[in-house]
């Protein structure tokens, strides 16, 4: 297990090697296929008087004067090393792992990420729990009692859930819930957990629901298909056979086999979520990850896009680790 | 409620499974009746698809029965009374009660039968602790105890090992010691063997039969293989598209088998001192479905001898009967004329 | 001297900054009280309060401020918020009506020196910052050497004052040259009361370049540079608390703030709190505002499509609404270089061929799209004088006149096909459907117009290039600009005079070189009174269109929604949104 994970970490390292250097190529280079020339992506950066002087400063900041090879690999040194950087008034020391700094609002990419990630965990923690425990109980239920009204009632709302997106649904429930009866803060408001818990959960409220819904939809299917595909297999008809209570055998028998695929995906959807749960973070002006992504890209926030991309990627391999090692432990049968 | 001595220890009366489908009613079972004492051995035989698995698994209560209208899983009547309790009409926790209790099944495939998360030793320890208010410890001190009475080695440790981790004959030992952990008056054993090596199949025959004897169990052998019936068996049921055709001693029906399907079992046995030619003569055609099945004789598209009913096995079913009351026969064929093909036709051929 | 780029095509999250109204005028419909009703907030104040320190004012926005730094932003509706924490020279009157300046730091109005060049402001008494400090007449210069000669560190806000003010030394800015000592030779500040400005010629409008955040004074010790946006010192009545990019900004009433500084009584804090959230989905500012979760949207861009007829739909609603102009020119723009619109003719056949009245329904309609230009200037901006050269019935167009011009124009260049392409911005909606009516209209007299649609970040590459519109003979943009400053100077030069072009980064795509315009532009520049000033503006504004450079289309308005429970609403024609320094919340 333990050389399994070790080779695995070196794997994931080398990816995410090979993810900044797309994305790279994405952000820095291909604005240029496209008749973009350095001092025109500087340009952004330098106001509205710009004079030819301020546009090779920037140009030099971001290293486009140099050949793509050593932008990219003075970027990855930097990540390791750590470095300097110089905001005009002041030299800021940016230790490793330093993804960066953003000339845009003068702030470190790292930290940023840190910062906001507390809001992306908060809408991924609760969301995660809720989409998993009613998908999978609804799913459970429909297997259970396939063909029956609640089968065909909760497959009926899976449906409805894959196919309504966030921003249908966010409206659709703070319209009434929200702005109506105003049983819940409207969308916008977000409070740290730490400063006040319960105001807390009720902002989280409409984004668990809106982010879980489709979710849990999807997990009911997969719930659903994995339990019918399990509940016929003979280990659980031994487990009947022993005499054991149905409540016993579809829980501790059929569900522990039908959810450890489950689970794995789970693994890696709330890994995404955590990466930037985008859609609901916009609908409900939220400052997560997804938020500072999208707002990066539209400031034309170089590392800040570099960073937040790495980021969200190096989550996603290492949620795909994690979830191999579950598996490991949840099936003995694999062995690292 | 034992019916004094009357009833024997399982008796099974006119017992029906039928499964309501869109396409018809698939009738699995379709009125059969043994009885089995304490001790003794019954050999079901049959080809896959004669309702010889859905009849043990009705034993156990293991189908889903169907609603008031009659959808969603099996119709079943009939009688079943173990001990002298009718299992039919009893409750489905009351037969879960039973299950493992009374009556304990072995299946086929040990390595899909048994859950592969758990430890063998775990799965053991819950079998008995459904029906026995005893300790995690006590219960895998009996777990260990079983383990070592069905022949595995070390069984101290191996009882923490997983499904995976034993071989296919030390799987099906565990699945046994499983099964026997509740000492069960009834087992049930559906093809214990078909999965294993050759060599492995006698040990566990060899076992199974020394552990009925030690816990004075009925027990029901389910398989396809006449040979493996040959070894344990003291009354043999044939059965063919749901219903038996032959029902005796197992001394009758291997000496003087009178069914012309079973005369098709008894040649397609594998026999080491026949030429590989002459050594399989299969039975010709496909078992029958079991929605439609052949008017008349259920057998009769595939035997030799409907010409010799007068065109009765095409129209009529014929009655399960015989003039020994320990051997009973599904055919329309006149008794004498069916032992007289037998010692003249076939019994050379064997 | 050069300056403003194009205005509200900031981005995707394009924000009209805005510009507008006599520098002298009559104050119309000052301090009546006003109840809600439709439009009433564009000449008097709605829910009149005196109150002050009460309750929560929440702003939104769907985007987020530029910067909180007063030296490093260049959008009109951070500048409206700064004023809520800053005080300059010279501001804008706080009263509904056309804009008036008076002096905010400053004791007077200045007035120009015989030779134009000198200004001369003394600061008021007893003016401090949040912290209980002195404001002095060094700190104002210092706020002017940062954000104008510091650029290297803050590039975002406007430069006026280096191209305006001598500089003999070549001064490399605070940032770079770290002696105290060193100033632009532009700047004087004899006492720490005193600040004289040396300006490089006649500049008549100078009093419009101080209302510009750029005047706010900061303190050398307290400048973080770059940084100096998380903890602005704040000068006016709302303390600076705290700044999250992205996020939210903080403002609570200053206790510091001295009022017998501000006699005009320009910084009251009517809100005991000010809570500024930004990056907030458009929809959900919309709902917020209608559902009275927030007080008013920061932007002042106006509500979205579908929330505009919500808002009609619904008298109740409608009360509660203001359509302003926001001092935002859409126009179409002719290259007077291009072949064969270098012949006046042919220009004046495209002025005469565009139906501005379906120019309009394409952009949206009259409420929340915007009114029909004739001029250059917009009916807010001081030198405006109703005019159309190129009348048609219902503005529709006049294809006679113009197929006579083209025949004229063709017979003269010997040509006989007129092809061209007109270049528009994808990222705003409302330009595409603009341009497929221009298309359409000169066809209709034998022009033949490709489109050639671009993302605003690439306007350095395309329309704002010289050779890219020679080279691919693209004589038409339909674009859109708002002065920096409410002056006809601010909204004119930069789209009618040589100052505008450039090789690239140009602002005049007209390319428009007459020296007509150029005369009237400098003699106003000299003149002094500002009502013979505006008649000046008025007629450059007229001469442009006599030359045929450009098509005045479109004067934008948003429609404002300005919940019951907000007080002192009126809308600043400076900004073209509310004033956000007189509001307060009941």
């Amino acid at each position: 297990m333990l050389t399994f994970i070790v080779r695995r970490l070196f794997a994931v390292a080398g990816l995410l090697l090979v993810v900044a250097f797309v994305t790279m190529v994405i952000f820095y280079e291909m604005p240029q296929w496209g008749g973009q020339t350095p001092a025109t992506m500087a340009v952004q950066y330098v106001g509205k008087q710009p004079s030819p002087a301020a546009i090779q400063g920037v140009i030099h900041r971001f290293g486009f004067d140099r050949s793509f090879l050593v932008q990219y690999i003075d970027y990855i040194r930097t990540i390791v090393t750590g470095t300097t950087f110089s905001d005009g008034t002041q030299d800021i020391v940016c230790k490793a792992p330093c993804l960066g700094y953003s000339f845009r609002n003068y702030q470190q990419v790292w930290p940023t990420i840190l910062g906001d990630l507390p809001v992306t965990f908060s809408i991924a923690a609760g969301a995660g729990v809720l989409w998993l425990f009613f998908g999978v109980a609804s799913g459970l239920a429909s297997a259970v009692r396939k063909g029956s009204l609640l089968d065909r009632a909760s497959m009926v709302t899976a449906l409805l859930g894959i196919s309504l997106p966030v921003y249908f649904l966010a409206p659709l429930l703070s319209l009434p819930l929200a702005y109506r009866w105003s049983i819940l803060p409207a969308p916008g408001s977000y409070v740290g957990i730490l400063s006040d818990p319960g105001q807390w959960f009720l902002d989280m409220i409409l984004p668990w629901t809106c982010l879980a819904f489709g979710l849990a939809a999807l997990y009911t299917r997969l719930t659903r298909a994995g339990m019918l595909d399990v509940l016929s297999e003979d280990f659980v008809r031994t487990a009947r056979a022993k005499g054991l209570s149905e409540r016993r055998v579809i829980l501790k028998h059929a569900l522990r086999a039908a959810i450890t695929p489950i689970i794995t995906i789970f693994g890696m959807d709330f890994a995404t979520v955590l990466g930037g749960a985008v859609l609901v973070e916009i609908t409900f002006s939220m400052k997560g990850i997804g938020f500072l992504a999208i707002t990066s890209i539209q400031n034309g926030d170089f590392p800040m896009m570099m960073g937040v991309t790495l980021f969200a990627a190096a989550f996603i391999v290492l949620a795909n680790l994690l979830v191999d090692v579950m598996y490991a432990v949840a099936d003995p049968r694999v062995r690292l | 409620m034992t019916a004094g001595g009357e009833r024997p220890f399982l008796d099974v009366r006119d017992l029906r499974v039928h499964f309501p489908t869109d396409d018809g009613v698939v009738k699995s079972v379709d009125g059969i009746s043994f009885a089995l004492e304490r001790g003794k051995t019954l050999g079901i035989v049959g080809e896959s698809g004669s309702g010889k698995s859905v009849t043990s698994l009705s034993l156990l209560g293991l189908h889903r029965r169907a609603d008031r209208k009659g959808r969603g899983g099996a119709r079943i009547s009939g009688g079943i009374w173990l001990d002298g309790q009718d299992l039919v009409t009893a409750s489905a926790e009351e037969v879960r009660r039973l299950r493992g209790e009374k009556m304990a099944m072995i299946f086929q495939d040990p390595l899909s039968a048994m859950h592969p998360f758990y430890t063998v030793g775990a799965q053991i320890i819950e079998a008995y602790r459904v029906h026995n208010k005893v300790s995690k410890p006590v219960a895998r001190k009996r777990a260990i105890e079983l383990l070592e009475l069905v022949g595995i080695p070390q069984p101290n440790t191996r009882v923490d090992d997983f499904p995976h981790q034993f071989s296919g004959g030390m799987r099906q030992r565990a699945m046994i010691a499983m099964a026997l952990v509740c000492n069960p008056r009834l087992l049930i054993a559906d093809e214990p063997t078909t999965a294993l090596d050759v060599t492995v199949q006698a040990q566990i025959l060899d076992l199974m039969r020394d552990l009925q004897r030690e816990f004075d169990s009925a027990l029901i052998l389910i398989t396809h293989d006449l040979g493996v019936v040959a070894e344990l068996a003291d009354d043999i049921m044939v059965m063919y598209g749901g219903k038996a055709v032959e029902y005796g001693t197992a001394e009758t029906v291997f000496r003087q088998p009178e069914h012309p399907y079973t005369w098709g079992l008894l040649g397609s046995m594998p026999r080491i001192d026949r030429a590989v030619q002459d050594r399989l003569s299969p039975i010709r055609g496909n078992p029958p479905s079991l929605i439609n099945v052949p008017a008349g004789c259920a057998f009769h598209p595939r035997c030799p001898y409907t010409a010799e009913t007068g065109g009765r096995s095409d129209t009529e079913i014929p009655r399960l009967a015989g003039s020994d009351p320990g051997h009973l026969v599904r055919c329309h064929l006149d008794p004498a004329r069916r032992q007289e093909i037998f010692t003249e036709q076939i019994r050379e051929n064997l | 001297m050069r300056k403003p780029r194009i205005a509200a095509y900031a981005a995707a999250a394009a924000l009209a900054f805005g510009a507008a109204a006599c520098g002298g005028g009559s104050s119309g419909g000052t301090g009546a009280h006003s109840s809600a009703a439709y439009d009433v907030g564009l000449a008097g104040t709605v829910n009149k309060s005196s109150a002050t320190g009460h309750g929560t004012l929440r702003l939104e926005q769907s985007s987020d401020l530029q910067s909180t730094d007063p030296g490093n932003s260049y959008f009109g509706a951070d500048w409206d918020v700064m004023r809520l924490y800053t005080r300059s020279l010279v501001t804008f009157a706080e009263a509904p009506g056309p804009v008036k300046l008076v002096p905010d730091l400053a004791t007077d109005l200045g007035t120009m020196s015989a030779d134009g060049l000198t200004w001369t402001f003394h600061l008021v008494k007893g003016a401090t910052y949040t912290d209980g400090s002195p404001i002095t007449a060094q700190d104002v210069a210092y706020g002017i050497e940062r954000s104008n000669w510091g650029q290297e560190v803050l590039p975002n806000g406007p430069t006026y004052f280096k191209q305006l003010l001598t500089d003999t030394t070549n001064y490399q800015g605070p940032y770079k040259d770290k002696n105290p000592a060193d100033h632009p030779s532009g700047i004087d500040t004899p006492d720490s009361d005193t600040i004289v400005f040396h300006l490089v010629k006649p500049f008549a409008d100078f009093d419009d370049v101080l209302t510009l955040p750029s005047t706010v004074p900061v303190p050398r010790a307290k400048d973080t540079g770059a940084t100096y946006y998380e903890h602005v010192l704040s000068s006016g009545a709302y303390r600076f608390d705290s700044y999250a990019v992205g996020k939210e900004l903080d403002l609570s009433a200053s206790p510091a703030f001295n009022a017998a500084s501000d006699p005009l009584h320009l910084h009251v804090a009517h809100a005991a709190r000010i809570v500024d959230k930004v990056d907030v989905s458009a929809q959900t500012v919309d709902q917020d505002l209608l559902h009275g979760t927030t007080d008013v949207d920061q932007s002042g861009a106006g509500v979205q499509t579908a929330t505009q007829s919500q808002v009609l739909g619904n008298p109740r609603l409608k009360a509660e609404a203001d359509d302003p102009i926001t001092g935002l020119l859409t126009y179409l723009t002719i290259n007077t270089t291009i072949k064969p619109f270098d012949d006046i003719d042919c220009r004046k056949a495209v002025e005469w061929a565009i139906d501005k009245s379906a120019v309009q329904t394409a952009f949206g309609g009259g409420i929340g799209g915007g009114d029909i230009a004739t001029t250059v200037l917009p009916p807010t901006v001081p030198g405006y004088v109703q005019q159309d050269l190129y009348q048609s019935p219902g503005h529709t167009g006049d294809l006679a006149k113009a197929r006579a011009e083209i025949a004229t124009c063709k017979a003269a260049e010997h040509v006989t096909d007129i092809t061209t392409q007109v270049g528009y911005y994808i990222d705003q909606p409302k330009d595409k459907p603009v341009a497929d009516v221009v298309q359409q209209n000169l066809a209709a007299i034998g022009i033949t117009v490709t489109e050639d649609g671009f993302k605003y970040s690439q306007l350095s590459i395309k329309a704002g290039s010289q050779s890219y519109v020679k080279q691919n003979n693209e004589a038409l943009f339909i674009t859109a600009w708002a002065a920096d400053f409410p002056s006809g100077y601010g909204f004119l030069d930069q789209i009618l005079t040589p100052d505008g072009i450039k090789a690239t980064g140009e602002s005049n795509y007209s390319e428009l070189d007459d020296p007509a315009v150029d005369s009237l532009m400098a003699t106003a520049l000299k003149t002094t009174d500002p009502d013979a000033r505006n008649a000046l503006y008025a007629q450059i504004d007229q001469q442009a269109l006599k030359d045929a450079a450009l098509v005045p289309m479109i004067d934008s308005r948003a429609l404002m929604l300005r919940p019951p429970n907000l007080t002192n609403a009126y809308i600043e024609q400076a900004y073209g949104m509310y004033d956000y320094q007189a509001l307060g919340v009941q």
